[in-house]
């Protein structure tokens, strides 16, 4: 099962998404080369994440992947609501936290590197 | 690299196969030929790469295996196997040498444009090519026009036959090819494709490729002086864009699939070279495969290579969805996420590539180990287009719900 930030974090970059893209519908930069651009890699966050998280059921390392990614479609949507809008976001608080990701990505390396079982 | 003129054919090169190729019957049949192949052709991938050894007998293989007909419709006696399918086929390739998996990018591109606007007759005859083990090869992008969506290759219908005149840029397959599809416009500025014999008079195949990675693809020039083929061998590839087709997601899967199968033989090489680097002297550990900084940079690899995966999947399967059921709307779909797989199969192809040798340390930028290949090879195709510009197409439809123009390389 997938961790509770997997998902809390994915809802927090669809909404610093959809935030954003209703922000910039609203002003000049709607039309701009690199705004657009940036909704697009953010676009990409977002779905490589979701798309892990389709595949979570399948084992421990699937699980990991997805939070992996989730997390990272959140700090680029945090990132990019800040860089175009001007305006941060606040990301929730969520009960059960995973290990700090450089700990998830180290125990996935080690499962890949070494067989390390992961549970 | 050598300049070879059509009037002196490289003595591999035919017109026609050597023997009829086997007929893959089923998608589970593709994978397995595909993995088969694969083992085959990873044996001296290194050696063709340092030596820019040209693979004329490993194309005899790959064909001949069949695998280069996998998307010939079932109507036609060919296995219609998914778009899932061909971009696994193609990565698996492209893990072991991605020249190889490169080759037929353009073959299969051309062969569902042949299916989307050829007449009957036409897919009657060259489906039955491909079946037989007839490899396409391409002349379809040019060096010197504004853009490379625009053609200045001139093909002039004339009675029962058309004349072509023009020259064309990195034509990977060609030199290999039995048949070099050759895009051309009319008077009207709209792309025609003929299919033009290995043989024929006025064409010239320039194995002038240089390039530092993708060294064996032969990804020259083509020259052509006045070929002149049937009216019946050129096809109306217009049509593919002048109304809403898969033609240009089509196209663009495979590339994404290349990088995707170049960023697997990385990790699979990464995972190699860590397992027997030393460690680090102020790391107090007794083994390389211990070092938790490497590890956790195998594990951001490890994400980032199945992301990469699981949206290469995602787009197989928009790309279906809309080679059934063709729409402004399912089209765009395709092209989308087809743009999102180019950009996750860049990303991860580089990384994966770059970090290889990091991980391995000095000891693996040894050329008799050819691990640079990897990054050659990630950095050579994914130039085909500007990744950048795929960022763009997605927040443009995300952002103003513009779909993405249509042509091949969306």
């Amino acid at each position: 099962m997938a961790y509770p930030t997997t998902q809390a974090d994915l809802q927090f970059a669809r909404n610093a998404q959809q935030s954003l893209v209703e922000y910039l519908q609203a002003g000049p930069l709607k039309d701009d080369t690199l705004a657009i651009a940036g909704v697009g890699d953010l676009e990409v966050r977002i779905a490589a994440a979701e798309a892990l998280l389709a595949w979570a059921e399948r084992s421990p390392a699937a699980i990991i992947e997805a939070h992996l990614a989730a997390a990272e479609a959140a700090q680029r949507a945090s990132e990019l609501h800040v860089e175009l809008s001007g305006r941060s976001l606040s990301r929730p608080v969520v009960e059960g936290q995973a290990l700090p990701l450089a700990h998830l990505r180290r125990r996935l390396g080690d499962h890949y590197l070494n067989g390390a079982l992961l549970d | 690299m050598s300049a070879i003129s059509q009037s002196r054919l490289p003595e591999q090169a035919t017109s026609a196969p050597r023997r009829p190729a086997h007929i893959i019957g089923s998608d589970a049949e593709a994978i397995e030929v595909a993995q088969r192949l694969a083992e085959d052709f990873a044996r001296e991938a290194v050696e063709r790469d340092s030596e820019r050894r040209l693979p004329w007998a490993e194309l005899e293989r790959f064909s001949d295996s069949g695998l280069w007909a996998i998307t010939v419709p079932k109507s036609h006696g060919g296995a219609g196997v998914s778009y899932t399918t061909l971009t696994e086929v193609v990565a698996i390739i492209s893990a072991a040498d991605s020249s190889l998996g490169q080759l037929p990018q353009n073959h299969f591109g051309v062969l569902n444009n042949l299916i989307l606007t050829g007449s009957e007759e036409q897919k009657h005859e060259y489906l039955a090519k491909v079946l037989a083990g007839y490899r396409f090869g391409n002349a379809f992008s040019e060096a010197k026009s504004k853009t490379v969506t625009a053609f200045e290759t001139r093909i002039r219908f004339d009675g029962d036959s058309a004349v072509i005149d023009g020259e064309k840029a990195y034509c990977t397959g060609a030199l290999f090819a039995h048949i070099v599809p050759v895009a051309g416009v009319d008077e009207l500025n709209r792309p025609f494709v003929a299919f033009v014999p290995r043989d024929t008079a006025g064409l010239r195949v320039i194995d002038n490729w240089d390039g530092f990675g993708q060294r064996i693809t032969a990804s020259g020039k083509v020259l052509l002086d006045a070929v002149r083929v049937p009216g019946s061998a050129v096809i109306p590839a217009w049509k593919a864009y002048d109304q809403p087709t898969a033609d240009g997601p089509v196209s663009q899967i495979i590339q994404a699939a290349v990088d995707t199968g170049i960023a697997r033989g990385a990790f699979a090489q990464a995972l190699r070279v860590a397992r027997l680097a030393r460690p680090w002297a102020d790391s107090g550990l007794d083994q390389g495969w211990q070092d938790p900084l490497s590890q956790a940079a195998i594990g951001d690899l490890a994400w980032r290579l199945r992301a990469a995966e699981a949206i290469l999947q995602r787009s197989a399967q928009a790309v279906d969805q809309a080679l059934a059921k063709p729409s402004e709307d399912s089209v765009a779909q395709a092209s989308v996420l087809v743009a999102q797989a180019k950009v996750l199969s860049t990303e991860i192809a580089l990384l994966a590539s770059t970090r290889l040798l990091e991980l391995g340390g000095t000891r693996s930028v040894s050329a008799s180990q050819g691990l640079d290949r990897f990054w050659r090879n990630a950095r050579t195709h994914t130039l085909h287009d500007p990744v950048r510009w795929k960022f763009h197409l997605i927040g443009n439809q995300r952002l103003n719900g513009v779909k993405p123009p249509r042509h091949s390389w969306n």
